[in-house]
């Protein structure tokens, strides 16, 4: 009794981890760009962090008495244009992480577009502006708003 | 039960080498659900080791003697607390609790995994599961804890009494975890390096794990010390032991390590550095695991023997050599950001430091293979221990002592010779002074003498920068100092947390070199009513008791400890003989304070009621054992993580609505 | 001279202070032993405990793992502390007493490579990997350590490109560029506190 309850036991943990395993292959999805545009922030803002950290370290060395003021002020002039260019690249990256972004979400919506089969808004107007718009712009070319990210999201 | 725990202790098994499989198939091809997929392999190995974990615990509690681990170490008196002791007693139990933790380790990391490290985490789950499939692997098909007797014993052999100590309730699982944990920073780092990523992406995770590895170790070393102070009977708490000197150097190790990432973590410099140094720590570990179950040199602490010695060998070859590989194969791409400024900055001071580690673990490693060195050549087998280790660690230490004075004094980047004069000054008096006095008090020990100046010197250098920082703030802020102190060491974690713990090593320093060169020990056979002196104290011998138990007989005996003529307390030293073991354990009474403890044993109880003791004077042992509360809490706070300067600013300067990505 | 040569100065002269500590210690990790309790008389039968207890450290006890005989509660360990004594009381010396043990037992039975022979390997080697490290982590700081103070990093664009960078920096830190020049005039470290206030929604023009 107790030996077939342990088995029973032992096969539920196992058909279990198989379902759980086989459930991500199965249902094939792709949440990778969400993620990668993070990843690229969070990049940038660990090396700003780093350099943030040793400017207040170097506050502090300086009023503990420790680093003297041409010292304090050639560092501290060094640090800030470390932080401001790590902070520019990080803008570019994340702008060129939304740009790619955008561009496959337009794609993506083309496709099911083309599904479809019933253009549902293709060379309608754009909804920024009214204006005339193709259906594969990038952008209108009157006000170059974004079609399809006049929501809050991507602005 | 027992079969439950080994059928899950095979899927698990399966499952690791899944999810090591399946993460870098699924990075190399590019196919993210089958990363998924393993990544979600982390935790069912977790769900069933879990299982495993918990049919042994049910093993022991309903007495299952059928199951030979059950058998040989525990039996129907043992109490049941001692189920947590009893599981890692022997060879087996302790492999399933290694995998058990490393397993759990692992689920924590993939899924508290930071995004910038998302890139190259199948590669770091893979090297983590690798490992974890060694010890699955190795338990499956060698030493299985599930394996059952062909009969059913009315009784086990019970628990081993050294083990029954409150120490090792903590000391083998801390010092094992933290061994352990030494596969994470080398996950990381290693998983980051076969990414291409060769930057600082892993630094902040290395860090941290390398620090939680690095306090697990040191409070499994410190309690593995009391332990041995207080239940081994000669009045020592560490004889360079070959299994001692396994576990205390990966500690070194990562000692250097969690200094030296800093210097990358603040500077990006050290890339090259940290990769190998983390390499070195876990090949250290390693080794250590490999000296605790069938290493070639006998120990007190070992596993005994055990068929298992190769397999671990060729294990730690693996684990040395393929990073080196990796190593080797990215070398190219792996630059620092930026140059050291100058000779004399904390930078380089941390890099001494790093060196000076390296050298006592060198040292360490060297005596203990001597041995087979030497019988390899001579035929001979000459022995390493303790009077080699003064001799050539003790100034190694000295010089670390030294380090740890003057590196905290330099700042970051550089400074010029005569800054440091300054910052020395009045550390380096006051070390100067308390010379002077020791000198005036009778020390003449120059080893001594030196331990206690640079002691001196590291904390007057703290509690220096503590108090400027603090009155700088009671003055700008109208903080109070107590407020102040406190903000200060809350804004400066790493730095700060850093500190303590250097206090806490100048307490073990103070401990050691009390007890090694003021020490006094005598060894005297008493009747009772008898009296001894020992120092100032007089000790009255009033006989001993037999109490009987059912699984030992404790000889207790009855010290009275005057001074002065006065009582001061009466100790209980213990001889209890197991029979079951044939073996006695002894129970030192000891009366402990800050200056000094006495420390008594009943080494041999004779048959005409004498007893033989070993009396011991050992000064300033108390700092040593209170150091280890100090030395977690400096820990702790440098692990407490800080709000990151850099995240909450960009949030609060980017409008909500105008955000990217809900991060 | 050069510039520079002041600056090795305390890195030799802390190389030098350690090896130095490390020759005196060598030699006086033995003497500090031996003069351990020594200011407590030796018992009335005519020998120094203390060195007798530092003698029981030397040598290992032959039958158990990894035990010196002042560890071991074994007979044979409580034996040989007894001969160590007997020998001590008869006039023999520690170098006497380890040879007539050597003799019975062989080399293994000393705890530490006795410092001759094919043994002396042991000692030499750590201080010859000792002094490598040391000479090695010189040579390394001084290769990594570059001339004068590093120029800011090569920014890839213009000084005018980085000037809004500049400016949300200073914010983010609440720099004051006056106060820079007041050195002590108010506490530098008091500002980490200052910039958790949040800066103007302005800050970045270019932020997406």
């Amino acid at each position: 009794m107790l030996d077939a309850i342990i088995v029973l036991i032992g096969a539920l943990l196992a058909i279990f981890s198989v379902a759980v395993l086989t459930y991500p292959l199965v249902r094939s999805r792709s949440r990778g760009q969400p993620e990668m545009l993070e990843a690229a922030g969070e990049e940038g803002l660990s090396e700003l962090d780093s350099i943030y950290e040793s400017i207040r370290t170097l506050q502090l060395e300086y009023g503990l008495g420790k680093v003297g003021e041409d010292m304090y002020r050639q560092h501290m002039n060094d640090y800030r244009l470390r932080a401001a260019t790590a902070l520019r690249r990080r803008d570019e990256k994340q702008t060129d992480a939304a740009l790619l972004l955008e561009q496959q979400v337009l794609l993506a919506r083309a496709a099911i577009v083309d599904a479809d089969g019933s253009p549902a808004d293709s060379s309608g107007p754009c909804p920024s502006c009214g204006g005339a718009l193709d259906q594969n712009a990038a952008e209108c070319p009157k006000c170059a708003a974004k079609p399809g990210f006049s929501g809050p999201d991507l602005q | 039960m027992s079969d439950l725990g080994a059928i899950s202790l095979w899927i698990a098994l399966v499952l690791a080498g899944y999810a090591a499989v399946g993460s870098v198939v699924g990075k190399v091809r590019n196919v993210p659900a089958l990363v998924e997929s393993s990544r979600r392999a982390v935790y069912l190995v977790l769900l069933a080791l879990v299982v495993a974990t918990l049919s042994l615990v049910a093993s022991f509690i309903t007495n299952d003697f059928e199951v030979a681990y059950v058998a040989l170490h525990s039996d129907l008196a043992m109490p049941a607390r001692f189920t947590w002791v009893a599981f890692y007693a022997g060879n087996e139990g302790s492999l399933l609790y290694i995998a058990f933790v490393l397993a759990a380790v692992s689920a924590l990391v993939v899924w508290r995994v930071q995004p910038s490290l998302r890139d190259t985490m199948p590669y770091t789950t893979a090297i983590l599961m690798v490992i974890v499939v060694f010890f699955l692997a190795v338990m499956g098909f060698m030493a299985n804890p599930f394996d059952k007797l062909p009969f059913v014993p009315p009784d086990g052999e019970g628990i081993n009494p050294l083990l029954t100590h409150l120490g090792m309730f903590f000391h083998p699982p801390a010092l094992m975890a933290g061994l352990v944990f030494t596969a994470v920073p080398f996950s990381f780092s290693l998983g980051s390096l076969i990414g291409g990523k060769t930057g600082d992406e892993w630094v902040d995770a290395g860090r941290v794990w390398g620090l939680v590895a690095w306090g697990l170790l040191a409070s499994g070393l410190l309690l593995g010390s009391w332990w041995a102070y207080t239940i081994l009977g000669w009045g020592g708490f560490w004889f360079w032991d070959p299994v001692e000197n396994a576990a205390l150097m990966p500690f070194l190790g990562l000692t250097a390590f969690i200094h030296s990432i800093m210097v990358q973590k603040r500077r990006g410099m050290f890339r090259m550095w940290n990769i190998l140094l983390i390499n070195v720590a876990f090949g250290l570990a390693l080794y250590g695991m490999f000296m605790n179950r069938g290493g070639p040199v006998p120990s007190v602490h070992s596993f005994g023997a055990s068929s298992l010695g190769w397999t671990f060998l060729i294990f730690l070859g693996v684990g040395v050599v393929v990073p080196l590989i990796v190593f080797f194969w990215r070398y190219p791409l792996i630059k620092s950001a930026q140059r050291l400024d100058s000779m004399i900055s904390r930078e380089a001071a941390f890099l001494v430091n790093n060196l000076l580690l390296l050298a006592v673990a060198f040292v360490t490693l060297w005596g203990s293979v001597y041995p087979l060195i030497s019988r390899l050549f001579t035929g001979n087998e000459i022995t390493v221990a303790r009077p080699f280790y003064d001799q050539v660690n003790g100034p190694l230490f000295l010089g670390l002592l030294f380090v740890m004075g003057v590196g905290p004094l330099l700042p970051w980047r550089r400074t010029t010779p005569a800054g440091v004069g300054k910052a020395l000054l009045r550390p380096g008096s006051f070390a100067l002074a308390v010379v002077v006095v020791l000198l005036a008090l009778g020390l003449r020990q120059p080893y001594a003498l030196i331990a206690f100046g640079l002691g001196a010197m590291v904390t007057a250098g703290i509690f220096l920068e503590w108090y400027r920082g603090a009155r700088s703030r009671h003055r700008s802020m109208g903080e109070n100092y107590l407020l102040a102190w406190l903000r200060l060491i809350g804004a400066n974690r790493p730095r700060y947390g850093g500190y303590i713990v250097h206090l806490a090593v100048v307490m073990v320093a103070l401990g050691i070199v009390g007890s090694s060169f003021f020490g006094t020990q005598r060894d005297v056979v008493l009747a009772p009513g008898d009296s001894f002196t020992i120092e100032d104290y007089e000790l009255r011998f009033m006989g001993t008791v037999e109490v009987p138990h059912s699984n030992r007989t404790e000889f207790v005996s009855t010290i009275e400890v005057y001074r002065d003529g006065r009582l001061l307390e009466i100790l209980y030293p213990r001889r209890d003989f197991y029979p079951a073991f044939n073996m006695a354990a002894t129970r030192a009474a000891i009366r402990s304070t800050p200056v000094e403890d006495l420390y008594v044993v009943p080494s041999e109880n004779l048959a005409d009621g004498k007893v033989g003791f070993r009396f011991l004077v050992n000064p300033l042992m108390w700092w040593m054992w209170v150091a280890g509360p100090v030395l977690v809490l400096g820990t702790l706070v440098a692990l407490w993580p800080q709000p990151s300067p850099a995240r909450a600013r960009v949030a609060a300067r980017i409008p909500a609505g105008s955000r990217a990505s809900p991060a | 001279m050069s510039m520079r040569a002041p600056s090795k100065l305390p890195i030799v002269i802390s190389c030098l202070v350690i090896i130095a500590l490390a020759l005196v210690a060598t030699g006086s990790v033995a003497h500090a032993q031996e003069a351990g309790s020594s200011s407590e008389p030796g018992q009335s039968k005519g020998y120094d405990e203390a060195e007798a207890i530092s003698i029981d450290r030397m040598l290992m006890c032959p039958v158990c793992p990894a035990e010196t005989i002042d560890q071991a509660q074994v007979e044979v360990s409580r034996q040989m502390r007894l001969i160590v004594r007997e020998m001590l009381s008869q006039g023999s010396s520690r170098d006497e007493i380890l040879d007539f043990f050597v003799g019975n037992y062989g080399a293994d039975i000393l705890a530490a490579p006795p410092k001759s022979g094919f043994n002396l390997l042991a000692w030499i080697v750590p201080a010859v990997a000792i002094v490598a490290v040391l000479v090695v982590g010189f040579l390394v700081i001084r290769s990594m350590t570059g001339r004068g103070v590093q120029p800011a990093p090569a920014a890839s664009g213009s000084e005018e490109d980085l000037a809004p960078y500049l400016e949300a920096v200073d914010r983010d830190l609440g720099l004051d560029l006056g106060l820079l020049a007041t050195p002590g005039g108010s506490n530098p470290t008091a500002r980490a506190d200052r910039a958790e206030i949040p800066p103007p929604e302005e800050g970045l023009s270019k932020d997406v």
